[in-house]
């Protein structure tokens, strides 16, 4: 007889809101487009941000579990939105690296989205210099990795005859783009730009021999299926010491024979600890004081 | 516990809305006034309010023989992310203080030649 062990309960509850939606996915981010103004003109500055993205989830098994194993998916795609994290490093006045990343829930696995990011100043001041106002520019490049993993033990949550289990699920693949922007003020900048991403979604599940041996050591695989994504974006920056992005971006999503396309509006906040370089406040008028 | 979260809700919005600030000039002999207030020093003021993002504060400078010159500071001249924050948990007041002051603000005042 069982006993109703808090653990035990846990992982009663885990499978009750797995068993309706159990299929296993991939997750990446879209196509996503920088603000055009590199942080600082000098080495080593860094600059954090959060910043809400769309998310593809592309079907890749039915089941990591079940026996007889039930062929690999491949054909449905959603979307939906997530907070994001990052941080950018200046090299120099024209280059600049950034990494993006967020941990996936997922169970007895480690999930992860990532994505590396190198720009390169084609024109304009870099951000730290809010005295100049005008035209700026960058090109850019990145790639993404996304990882989905999880792992049961059927054993200890169906007695007898269980199995342990494992699975991964892969999204990457790069990505290039270009965006241009105008400073109107020091504390506000607009923006448009473009990226087009191509990327790769795979998979692999292995099952442990069943303890009644009615099953084998079983690998399989959900075979590398290509796709791409591509967004343009138009955005609003608002702020100095501290910013605020409204972004409205258009992402068009072809996976195999599946395609989507969507409209969103995303909000992204940066922080940046050090000093900008400030213009000097006019007076409003004058007069002699004698 | 309602009645916690009241007082932390009002503790956040107070304050969120101080937004601090030093305005300065080059000639440190030139005396800042803020006006409609009493504050006032030489070269060097350290300012704060609660203004909302659309408020703005006039400063004067003065200086014994030179110009007497009038400036415009607008709240909303940087981001304040705690208003962003307060504004998500007050139902969109606190976006009203979504704006604050730059650290600091160089003005530009320097005593007319001729005039001393």
């Amino acid at each position: 007889m069982h006993g109703r062990s808090p653990l035990r309960i846990l992982g009663w509850i885990c499978t009750l809101l797995c068993l309706p939606g159990c299929m296993l996915v991939s997750i990446g981010p879209s196509a996503y487009v920088e603000p055009p103004d590199l942080i600082h003109s000098e080495p080593y500055h860094m600059e954090f941000f959060v910043q809400s993205e769309q998310l593809h989830e592309f079907d890749v098994f039915t089941s990591a579990a079940s026996r007889p194993f039930v062929a690999p998916v491949g054909s449905s795609m959603a979307s939906y939105p997530m907070v994001l994290e990052g941080a950018r490093l200046s090299l120099s006045s024209d280059w600049e690296l950034g990494i993006t990343a967020a941990p996936l829930l997922s169970f007895g696995g480690l999930s992860y989205i990532a994505r590396l990011a190198a720009k390169y100043r084609l024109f304009g001041a870099t951000s730290e210099h809010r005295e100049f106002t005008g035209w700026n520019g960058a090109a850019y490049f990145h790639y993404v990795d996304s990882r989905m993993s999880s792992s049961g033990d059927q054993a200890y949550l169906f007695g007898p005859g269980g199995y342990g289990w494992s699975t991964n699920s892969d999204f990457n693949g790069p990505s290039v783009g270009m965006s241009v922007g105008y400073r109107f003020t020091p504390n506000l900048e607009a923006y448009i730009g473009a990226t087009d991403e191509e990327f790769n979604v795979y998979g692999s599940v292995h099952q442990d021999a069943t303890g009644d041996g009615k099953y084998p050591v079983m690998n399989y695989s959900f075979p590398t299926q290509a796709g791409s994504s591509k967004t343009i974006s138009a955005g609003l920056l608002y702020g100095v010491r501290s910013e605020l992005g409204i972004i409205v971006s258009h992402t068009d999503v072809s996976w195999g024979s599946l395609t989507n396309s969507m409209t969103t509006m995303n909000l992204s906040l940066a922080f940046d600890p050090f000093e900008k370089q400030l213009p000097q406040i006019e007076p409003l008028e004058s007069k002699a004081n004698f | 516990m309602r009645i916690l979260f009241l007082i932390l809700s009002w503790a956040l919005l107070l304050t969120s809305c101080i937004s601090a600030t030093t305005f300065k000039t080059k000639d440190p002999e030139a005396q800042i006034f803020i006006e409609d207030s009493k504050e006032t020093a030489q070269g060097k003021l350290a300012y704060r309010d609660r203004q909302w993002i659309f408020g703005h504060v006039n400063v004067r400078v003065e200086k014994k023989g030179c110009q007497t010159l009038h400036y415009q500071i607008h709240r909303a001249d940087d981001f304040a992310p705690e208003g962003l924050f307060l504004g998500v948990i007050t139902g969109g007041l606190g976006l009203l203080w979504m704006g604050k002051y730059w650290g600091t603000y160089d003005l530009d005042y320097q005593c007319t030649a001729g005039l001393h």
